[in-house]
């Protein structure tokens, strides 16, 4: 997945935490924590991750339609899709880092499964259909309308990738999501409103 | 002025502490406070505080596999640290590599040894839960006849627990229950509605079971003396095992170590394995200790007039067992033969889950670093179910699904999306933390022949449940299901692992070298000092002689300064 980007926060992340930062410090105004003692906590933000050299077990076509079913089952609505944070990429990363060869082999099967019956339902491959017939396609596996039981689970289990690769994405975190990278304290009760979204910052992910 | 990082050191010191973590930590501030000269001696890496916490604050986004453990570390780095709850590819740095620290396992049995050898140890990555022992505890083997009776009563903690309460900064409510004595604490943090909610529920339908809001070592309203010491409010990030730069919860390096340092008394040795005691016979005192170089395996000494042992229940043990002498052939101060003998965990194998109605429109903000506890209520035989001993408490939370527990739901598409993006419905769960018995058969020895790269005979472990252990599981799913189908939860399910959960993963090893006011049947006596050795003490958690529900650390905590007040005095009364 060497192309998989790991970016630092953003800057208006940063900014925001520098903000809470430098509130903390406002609150401890009366004590002896300095700038420098709290400041340097703000170094560790600015990160860089590891870069993996796995190589990708999925050949061109593999990942073109990965990338498709991305897309479909997490499409760009306000906020970007599944397939624009390169969710593809890193679950092709990702089976391979943490997961088994059964795993691995559960994927492909189900993405030439989802090939086939494009071609043999719709005439066409699946990165080719309209992106309304995609959705039928999926439906249809969820359904097991022309698909098995055992094709509805590997399904299920990529389905599980493509929702953990998108939301522990930045965008997926911070924008599709509520992110507070430091809330600064805890609430037991704030009222949802029509703009509530689910948190994206977790203590386990 | 001394050099505060020396493991070349040839001085004689007062006192030697062998571990950082929390008992050894708090060993050292009082100890240097009083004006002895201390060696800290710390078999792993030098982690100083804010500088080493190298995860903190990042994102899933900056980790490659998303903080998720690869197979090449899982297989190969940390087959047992990665079944350990709170490792993650974001935490790694602060567990041992097993690699590096094997031990062996009676055939049949299991156990998982879960290590944090580093500046600190596991006081960098603990959970925090911080309660008192209640007389019910300390009476309990007295009471019921299993195990040696504790030599202490609460009256001799009570002032000690209050005096590590303040400092360290315990948050928590005054609940004044009998069997839940209050700490000297902070704010609580705030119960959601949810279990509110369920804490009017429980009242109705289980009076004698009050559901309290968790208490654990976090400033929830720092006070002025906290940020004098360089700490300020917990800000709810609840990310603690990173490491806190906010100094937030109470680890070596934010709370002990920083007090210890500014006395000028105090040096710490890292990368120093201890081997073994020197014991000098003539004089039946411990001399100082032999350690092997983490890195380089040279061997060097360090001597004290004291020794204080705060190397984990297990770590400590292992030295003593591995200090042979023609006086002690069955490891140091171990005349009474139960060094190693009675070593005990927590049972956390029984769950239970529900969704609660309702609520839909509150939510919470902040990762609350605390969860909700309900106080074991079976703290005394009368209390006691019929078919087994002891009891439970019970932790837990409500929170509202996302998309985790949303990932399987059918959907395909923005709808889809859309629904993974809103708070879901609110879940409760609970999880049993039982007690286990100390029994002479769980053991932990030298194996006869493996050693590890110091040289060191590897710890064997011949641990077990037993069917007490089994029994208050398979009974605790079963109260915490009816309690949640009384209270209104829907879809309630409930889970008992210990038929495939090894000993170890509560992570509260304790009780093998046990105090005791009898010499013949335990190790220490009630100050922590071995009967054996007058300036050999050890105040982790090997001097439990019963596990009691409730987490430990403040106990560990109250133990030590309790030791050190002692110690001090029977030195300047020149008994030690």
């Amino acid at each position: 997945m060497s192309d998989v980007t790991m970016q630092s926060p953003s800057s208006e992340l940063r900014r925001s935490i520098l903000k809470r930062i430098g509130a903390a410090i406002g609150v401890s105004a009366t004590g002896i924590v300095t700038n420098t003692s709290i400041c340097s906590a703000a170094a560790f933000y600015q990160g860089s991750a590891t870069h993996s050299t796995n190589t990708n077990p999925f050949t061109r076509d593999e990942m073109l339609t990965l990338r498709s079913v991305c897309e479909t089952v997490i499409p760009k609505t306000d906020t970007p899709s599944a397939a624009d944070v390169k969710c593809h990429e890193f679950i092709a990363h990702q089976l391979v880092a943490c997961h088994t060869s059964d795993e691995l082999a559960n994927v492909k099967n189900i993405i030439s499964a989802i090939d086939s019956f494009s071609k043999s339902e719709y005439g066409n491959s699946y990165i080719a259909l309209d992106s309304q017939i995609q959705t039928v396609v999926l439906e249809s596996i969820e359904g097991t309308k022309g698909f098995d039981q055992v094709n509805a689970q590997h399904f299920s289990f990529l389905k599980g990738l493509i929702v953990f690769g998108y939301f522990t994405s930045e965008a997926g975190a911070t924008k599709a999501l509520s992110y507070q990278m430091v809330p600064g304290g805890y609430k037991g009760s704030i009222p949802v409103t029509p703009e509530t979204k689910s948190w994206g910052s977790l203590n386990y992910y | 002025m001394t050099e505060l990082y020396n493991k070349n050191t040839r001085e004689e010191f007062d006192v030697l502490v062998v571990g950082s973590g929390i008992t050894g930590g708090w060993a050292a501030k009082e100890f240097t406070e009083r004006g002895f000269k201390t060696l800290m001696i710390e078999r792993g890496r030098k982690v100083e505080h804010r500088k080493d916490y190298p995860t903190e604050g990042k994102g899933p986004w900056l980790f490659s596999e998303r903080t998720k453990v690869s197979n090449v570390l899982r297989e190969e780095e940390y087959p047992v640290q990665s079944t350990c709850y709170a490792f993650n590819d974001s935490t790694k740095h602060f567990f041992g590599s097993d690699k590096d620290l094997p031990y062996s396992t009676e055939e049949g049995t299991d156990f998982r040894w879960i290590r944090g050898n580093h500046l600190g140890g596991k006081s960098l990555t603990w959970h925090r839960q911080s309660y008192r022992m209640s007389d019910y505890d300390l009476n309990a083997n007295k009471a019921d006849g299993h195990g040696n009776d504790w030599p202490i009563r609460y009256k001799d903690l009570a002032p000690w627990y209050s005096y590590v309460e303040k400092h360290a900064g315990i948050s928590g409510n005054r609940d004044g229950l009998a069997q839940l004595p209050d700490s000297d604490s902070l704010p609580p943090f705030e119960m959601n509605s949810v279990e509110k909610h369920l804490v009017e529920k429980f009242a109705q339908h289980y009076p004698d079971r009050p559901m309290v809001i968790g208490r654990c070592a976090h400033l929830s309203q720092a006070t002025p003396e906290h940020m004098s010491h360089g700490r300020i409010s917990c800000q709810a990030r609840d990310e603690c095992q990173k490491g806190c730069s906010f100094g937030a919860y109470f680890s070596t390096q934010s709370s002990t170590l920083p007090f210890a340092m500014a006395t000028g008394k105090l040096t710490i040795a890292t990368d120093s394995v201890v081997h073994s005691l020197i014991y000098d016979e003539a004089t039946n005192r411990v001399k100082g200790v032999r350690v092997i170089d983490n890195e380089d395996l040279t061997e060097r000494e360090y001597y004290g007039s004291v020794v204080f042992l705060c190397a984990s229940t297990l770590g400590s043990t292992q030295i003593m067992l591995n200090s042979v002498s023609r006086r002690f052939p069955k490891g140091i101060a171990n005349s009474s033969g139960v060094l190693g003998h009675y070593l005990m965990d927590h049972n956390y194998n029984a769950s239970v889950g529900g969704v609660i109605d309702g609520f839909d429109d509150e939510y919470y903000s902040g990762r609350r670093p605390t969860g909700i506890y309900v106080p074991n209520f079976q703290y005394e035989p009368s209390r006691y179910k019929k078919h087994y001993v002891r009891g439970y408490a019970m932790g837990g939370g409500a929170s509202r699904g996302n998309w985790k527990s949303g990932q399987h739901r059918k959907g395909i598409g923005a709808g889809f999306k859309d629904s993974l993006t809103q708070p879901g419905d609110w879940y409760f769960g609970m999880y049993a933390q039982g007690e286990m018995l100390p029994r002479f058969d769980n053991q932990v020895a030298l194996h006869p022949t493996k050693k590890d790269k110091w040289g060191i005979p590897q710890l064997h472990f011949n641990v077990s449940w037993s069917d007490n252990e089994r029994l208050m599981m398979e009974d605790c799913a079963q109260e915490c299901e009816a309690m949640l189908k009384k209270a209104g939860a829907k879809y309630v399910s409930s889970n008992v692992s210990i038929y495939d959960s090894a000993p170890g993963q509560a992570i509260h090893e304790l009780g093998t070298a046990r105090m005791g006011r009898d010499k013949k049947d335990s190790v220490l006596n009630g100050f922590n000092q071995t009967h054996d050795i007058p300036n050999l003490f050890v105040t982790d958690g090997a001097s439990y002689c019963s596990s009691a529900t409730v987490n430990p650390s403040l106990t560990f905590m109250a133990l030590t300064v309790r030791a050190v007040d002692y110690c001090a005095k029977e030195m300047a009364q020149k008994r030690i």
